[in-house]
Formats: C-alpha cells, structure tokens, sequence
C-alpha cells in the first residue's frame, strides 16, 4: 500500500488534501512495518502475551485494510475536474468548527456519497 | 491530526478468523461506523501497550497519561453532556459505548476506575503491577470486541434509532 502511495506521490502531482492523504498512508505503513519485529521482540520475550499481541496486530492490520478501501477511490479522483473552490469553502467551513480545526477533505471517487471521520492520531499514538 | 474524507467506495477483503469466514465487503456506508469500532480497538491497544511496558518492564512514561486520558473517558461515558463539551478519546460515539456495554458491566466499570487510580496513586508498589496486569485483561477483552464488531457491525434497531432522535 506504501508502494502504491509512493507512485501515487511520484506519478501526479497532488498539491491537496489527497497528497496529504496519500504521504500520511505511506508513513503509517512505514511505521507499521517498523512496529512488527518490536512486537515479534516481545512476543519472544513475553510469550505470555501473544494472544494481546496478536490482537494488537489484527487491529493494525484492520486499519490498513480500512484505508486500503479508502486509497483507489482517492487516486481515482484525481482525474475528476472537481470544483476546487466549493471543496476549499467546505474545509474552511469544516475547519471552523470546534475540534475540526486541522481536518481536511479528501475527495473520493466512488459510487456513493459518505462521509468518513477517523481520528488517524490514535495510529500514531498505538505503535 | 484528523482526516475527514468524503464519498468513499470500499472494496473489502476476504476475511477469516478462527477459521470462520467474516463479513467479507467492507460497503461504503458502513465505514464510518467500522471506524468506531476500530478507533475503539486502537484506545485499547494503546491502554494495552502502555500497561505492558509498566508491568513487564518497569517503564512508565506512557501510563500516567494513557490512565489519565481512559479514567477521563470512562467517566465521561457516563454523562453525556459533559462528554460534549470536553475532549474524550474513547466512548464519544454509540458503537463506542455499545461495544463497552457488551463487555464490561457497571460493576467491571467501576473496578476498572478504580483500578486505575490505585496505579496512578502508588505506581511503584510492587501491587500495582498485578493490578495492571487484571487491566490488560479488562482492555484485551474490550479491544477484541471491538475488533469482532469491526468484522460483523451490527445495525442500529429502530428501537435504539427512535431513543436516539429524541435523545439528540
């Protein structure tokens, strides 16, 4: 996924949100991959912990699975002529409110309209 | 760091668990609320991971903040209102607070605050460490709950969404 992320970066030129989206993908599975022979490590260490390792795994693996629905559909996007000054207003509407400040919006191709809000800084903070 | 992301199309894998074949398509209109739950499962891992570190190694620089942050939050989960007006980190959404109540009962609840405490109170007592260790149970169980309700989310009832819009 960091592979493709990284091509995303190198092949099209994003200067918005979805370049931000893609780098922040990329960096996380770096730190995952960082993350995995330290929890190995342990698992020697204290083999009495594997179950809550392994769960620990599942759950950033389970993570990555939901961005990888989410990196296609972004990529995908960026063919689209997308009304950049609408998409601009929104965020600054959204970044007006309390809590939302550093948010941004990515916009996705796809066949429905959702909105997705995931705080990404509790990935950072797990691993 | 918060990205909020519009219009999604989700393709999920196959999944299997403990041999079993999970819900294999992650739809797009489920995502939001399978991100709870996972956001749940991270709050737990990172209690999970912190409580680890002090009980099997003697560190200590993530627990007193990680502690604090889940007595805030598990306090707060049970008065609404106030969750509102101050930052939580886990239990601010209703998969959230579904998810606890399929784990821990009042009285888990309350043990685990207080459980909490003790080790904030006399984090060197050699007790303490047997204290963290019944915590990392309490967090794993919350955190594979959280992780089966991310496989198979269930659907909010009528009955629950009725209660809901006049609570809101």
């Amino acid at each position: 996924m960091d592979d493709y992320c990284r091509e995303q970066e190198r092949s099209q030129a994003y200067a918005d949100a979805s370049g931000f989206f893609f780098k922040y993908v990329e960096n996380l599975a770096a730190g995952i991959k960082q993350e995995l022979p330290r929890q190995i490590e342990r698992a020697s260490k204290f083999p009495n912990r594997l179950p809550i390792l392994r769960s620990n795994i599942w759950t950033l693996k389970n993570y990555l699975r939901l961005l990888h629905a989410l990196v296609k559909p972004a990529a995908d996007a960026h063919t689209l002529t997308i009304p950049a000054p609408l998409v601009d207003l929104a965020s600054d509407q959204l970044q007006a409110v309390e809590a939302m400040k550093k948010s941004t919006i990515v916009v996705l191709l796809g066949s429905e309209l959702m909105y997705f809000r995931e705080f990404s800084a509790r990935v950072r903070d797990a691993i | 760091m918060r990205i909020p992301l519009v219009l999604g199309q989700a393709k999920g894998e196959e999944l299997h668990r403990n041999g079993c074949e999970r819900n294999p398509v992650m739809t797009p209109m489920d995502l939001q609320d399978r991100a709870q739950y996972l956001s749940l499962a991270l709050f737990a891992q990172q209690m999970i991971s912190a409580l680890m570190e002090y009980a099997d190694e003697g560190k200590s620089q993530r627990l007193n903040t990680s502690l604090r942050q889940a007595l805030n939050s598990l306090l707060l989960a049970k008065d609404p209102s106030a969750s509102a007006s101050r930052k939580v980190i886990a239990f601010s959404s209703y998969e959230q607070i579904r998810t606890l109540e399929e784990v821990w009962s009042n009285k888990d609840r309350v043990n685990a605050i207080r459980m909490m405490r003790a080790i904030l109170r006399a984090p060197n007592s050699p007790k303490s460490k047997e204290v963290a260790n019944d915590l990392i149970a309490m967090f794993s169980g919350l955190q594979n709950q959280a992780l089966w309700n991310f496989e198979q989310p269930k659907p909010v009832s009528p009955r629950v969404m009725q209660r809901l819009c006049q609570l809101a």
